[in-house]
């Protein structure tokens, strides 16, 4: 059985995931950038 | 080894290492909360990220719901957007989806900061050798730390737990030191914080009001200008 915390140590690591992969994966290609 | 692979390696090095005694804080602060040592493992395992994971541990120790452990992991990490759309302008281009794919579970705040400063484009064998050994770090320095808790009698395990607070009061102090504007910042996030423990405001939201909202009002009162 799936325990509260083991949900919850899956949910922190798909959010900070996403947040890192998002950008990689959206844009195929170099974008306009100031930086 | 690949040589980009290894000059990565090198890049990371200092990084995995200065990665460990953090990690073992994380360790200790999971397990004297009371998280197993398995799942304290995981949680750096699987996360590699430094204020969300202690910000979450904290969380789960308190028994908070899981939409505000989602809601507070986003808010804390909502910087690795921003940091991944800087690395994207330096990548060696093309490269293919699920390389990019890897690479970016070990996008931190240190490894993007070398990242950037790479004078040449960035290679996908550059990039997994970079994160290489700042991920073992990490997880060895949980391991160990929650190792370390477990041996100990309950009543040192639970003084542990205030090496959270000694590590955070590690980073904050020296920031406020050599700006006016993070001292702003950090009180304003104390004030409030102190303020809403008296209220009926939930431990995960209190981090995520005062985390948005003092940063809200140092970027309006201390905006930093753009260079032409």
């Amino acid at each position: 059985m799936i325990t509260k915390v083991a949900l919850a140590i899956a949910i922190m690591a798909v959010v900070t995931y996403l947040t890192r992969v998002l950008p990689l994966v959206l844009f195929k290609e170099k974008i306009k950038s100031n930086f | 080894l690949n040589d980009e692979y290894k000059r990565g390696l090198r890049r990371g090095l200092p990084i995995g290492l200065g990665y460990i005694t953090v990690s073992i804080a994380f360790g200790i602060m999971a397990v004297s909360g009371g998280i197993s040592v398995w799942n304290a493992i995981m949680i750096s395992a699987t996360n590699l990220t430094s204020a969300a994971q202690f910000a979450g541990a904290g969380l789960i120790i308190s028994g908070a719901p899981l939409y505000e452990i989602a809601i507070t992991t986003l808010v804390i990490n909502i910087r690795y957007l921003l940091m991944s759309f800087t690395i994207l302008q330096k990548l060696k281009m093309p490269m293919p989806g699920w390389q990019r794919m890897i690479f970016a579970f070990g996008i931190t705040d240190e490894t993007f900061t070398l990242a950037v400063l790479e004078k040449e484009e960035l290679t996908f064998e550059f990039m997994m050798g970079l994160i290489t050994l700042p991920y073992i770090g990490w997880a060895f320095g949980t391991v160990i730390g929650a190792l370390l808790t477990n041996m100990l009698p309950q009543s040192i395990q639970n003084c542990l737990a205030i090496a959270l607070y000694a590590m955070f009061i590690a980073l904050i102090i020296p920031a406020t030191k050599r700006s006016r504007e993070v001292t702003f910042v950090v009180a304003v996030a104390v004030v409030l914080s102190v303020i809403l423990k008296f209220s009926p405001v939930s431990s995960g939201f209190s981090i995520i009001i005062c985390a948005v909202f003092a940063a809200a009002l140092g970027a309006k009162m201390f905006p930093k200008e753009v260079e032409e």
